[in-house]
């Protein structure tokens, strides 16, 4: 979770669209009339510790110092929401006989749901794989390819974004050429300014490889040959044979939408 | 032909939960229920592994050698386990079947499918993020370089330190041994194996704790039946749902549906008895292999150990309940220790580079 600045800003951020957070603290109230002396304490001290040790602006600000502000979302998964729902309605609709008090629970769940926005259920969703990795077949054909031809056993590959994602899972023999920080802060065809001298190399092979840009052929020879690339996958519509052959890259095959070249001088 | 080894891999895996948890029951004096005893085997099972997969990784020794290591260990407990709880196992056996047959119907048939589709549709989610990359990727890495964690396992570069944020915890370590022994990708065994046995151990949890608050199974059948259902509709990116229907192979998705409702369980537990041992024993072994399955539960079971603790010391007054609670987060102290080390710039340089 990014950019976080407050509890309230990571609960919004964290229950969405839903209604798991209302219905929860209407549960809380239901345990709270429904419960035992003991009970009712426990359940007040727990509301009161939780917000005092864990739930405010505090807290989130010190733990996200000891681990990762970003990462604060997580103690949220402490708060047994479904658990103490799903209790609540198990108890309305099981111990209950009328069938008003069963009709609510079920207009209750499809609040929830919020007419299927917040749904995991989409057309999208529910769908049978192309494959036994659920893995583009255009990608896992790149890699048969450079598996076929490679001369080195973990060969460094400079892979465009989408490739770069499922390659290794597919074949780890690979190497990365360009590093996973590169490609989240400098994936854009834009140049250099206010790019660290440490990150040029890397950009220029993220813009040639990821953006298909051809302007940089110099910067570029040099990102190739520090990283030791052994080859380069591009996407076809950028046609890149040319411009990588002046850096000693010849092509080695293409598939339907990729097109893979390998260092042809040593 | 690979779909199938990964059912054999997953019901192999029950059975060891059943073997660990019926064995360390035995060893330990303690009387579970039923259904309690495949929990307790789990977290024994990961608890064990992290004991002996940790210091091979710290000394930075080869991978072959943990898959001996956990192979012989495998056979010992299973050899004890048929020798001394021969009689328990087959009892465990017999009930679960009993239990089953006895709550036959149109519920515990919807639960199953509920929980089987849900398990399918994980399995079918094209999910590929950075830390996809990084999780499959140690996993392969480690099987392809015979090495522990000394690889980035997302690009397969050599690593110059030991990552104590993913090197404290074993998790994926367990999965390239399974890889390593069925020949599989990691892929599939993370996404078939154990994002299918996070859902399974979460529809579990949530039993048993149905099971401790209702008394009738039906009940907690109905229960696990809801959970599933909100499951499918609480879809934010954040949410525990997210981390047990499109990423339950990760560790955190473990942490966030495995570890958290296991320790409510045993905080449940203690809250209907807190003198019984084996609701402590329970809260300490959930804590003690948190680590194990998640390097997400260093701060989070901990806090939410003493959170609870807390609250039920102010509610009955008992200080034992503390100085036993001190004890149960004892082991995530030591690795928040390590782990602050790490960060302060106290590593562990890696041999090989």
């Amino acid at each position: 979770m990014n950019g976080v600045e407050s509890v309230a800003q990571v609960f919004q951020t964290y229950m969405g669209t839903t209604m798991f957070l209302s219905i929860f603290w209407v549960c809380i109230i239901y345990v709270f009339c429904h419960g035992n002396g003991n009970g009712r304490k426990r359940l007040l001290f727990l509301l009161m510790l939780g917000i005092l040790f864990l739930f405010n602006n505090l807290s989130l600000r010190v733990m996200g110092k000891l681990t990762d502000i970003n990462t604060y979302y997580r103690f949220l998964w402490a708060i047994p929401i479904l658990p103490l729902i799903a209790w609540a309605g198990t108890k309305t609709v099981m111990e209950r006989k009328k069938f008003w008090e069963r009709a609510v629970v079920v207009i209750l769940l499809f609040a929830l749901f919020r007419g299927g926005t917040s749904s995991f259920l989409t057309k999208d969703s529910v769908r049978v794989p192309a494959n036994i990795y659920n893995m583009s077949e255009d990608v896992m054909r790149v890699c048969d390819i450079i598996e076929q031809d490679k001369k080195k056993e973990q060969p460094v590959v400079a892979f465009d974004l989408e490739c770069q994602m499922m390659a290794r899972l597919y074949n780890p023999s690979l190497v990365w050429g360009i590093s996973r920080n590169a490609y989240q802060d400098y994936d854009n065809a834009e140049g250099y300014e206010g790019v660290k001298k440490s990150w040029r190399a890397q950009k220029s092979m993220i813009r040639a490889v990821n953006h298909g840009m051809k302007d940089d052929a110099e910067r570029l020879s040099r990102a190739l040959e520090k990283k030791q690339v052994d080859y380069i996958v591009t996407l076809n519509v950028y046609e890149m044979g040319d411009y990588l052959s002046q850096m000693g890259y010849g092509l080695v095959e293409s598939t339907g939408n990729r097109s893979i070249y390998a260092r042809t001088e040593e | 032909m690979q779909l199938a080894v990964c059912f054999a891999v997953l019901l192999l895996l029950g059975i060891e939960f059943g073997v660990f948890g019926v064995l360390s029951g035995r060893l330990f004096r303690l009387k579970f229920r039923l259904y309690e005893t495949g929990i307790f085997g789990f977290f024994v099972y990961f608890g064990l592994f992290q004991m002996i997969a940790l210091p091979l990784i710290l000394l930075q020794r080869p991978f072959h050698e943990l898959v001996v290591l956990w192979l012989v260990i495998l056979a010992v407990i299973n050899i004890l386990a048929v020798v001394i709880t021969r009689r328990e196992l087959g009892s465990l056996l017999r009930t679960s079947v009993a239990g089953l047959w006895r709550n036959r119907g149109i519920l515990l048939a919807a639960v199953i499918l509920l929980v089987a589709f849900c398990c399918w549709f994980h399995g079918t989610q094209q999910y590929f993020g950075w830390d996809t990359t990084y999780y499959i990727g140690t996993v392969d890495t480690t099987v392809l370089t015979d090495s522990m964690y000394v690889y980035n396992g997302a690009s397969g570069t050599i690593s110059k330190t030991l990552d104590f944020r993913y090197a404290l915890s074993t998790f994926y370590m367990h999965s390239a041994f399974l890889c390593k022994l069925t020949g599989l990708g990691g892929m599939l065994i993370q996404k078939f194996v154990i994002g299918t046995l996070c859902i399974l151990m979460h529809g579990w949890i949530i039993f048993a704790i149905g099971r401790r608050v209702f008394p009738d199974a039906k009940k907690a059948l109905f229960m696990v039946g809801l959970v599933f259902v909100m499951h499918l509709g609480f879809h934010t990116g954040f949410s525990p749902s997210d981390f047990l229907l499109i990423r339950a192979y990760e560790a955190k998705g473990f942490c966030a549906n495995v570890v958290i409702p296991a320790l409510f369980y045993a905080i449940c537990c203690l809250w209907k008895d807190a003198q019984k041992r084996e609701h402590w024993f329970l809260a300490f072994l959930v804590c003690f292999s948190s680590i194990p399955l998640s390097m997400s539960s260093l701060v989070i079971v901990p806090a939410m150990m003493v959170i609870y603790a807390l609250a039920e010391w102010l509610t009955v007054r008992k200080w034992r309940i503390l100085w036993r609670t001190f004890w149960c987060v004892l082991p995530n102290g030591i690795y928040f220790i390590l782990y602050f080390m790490y960060t302060a710039g106290i590593r562990i340089a890696v041999m090989q580079s």
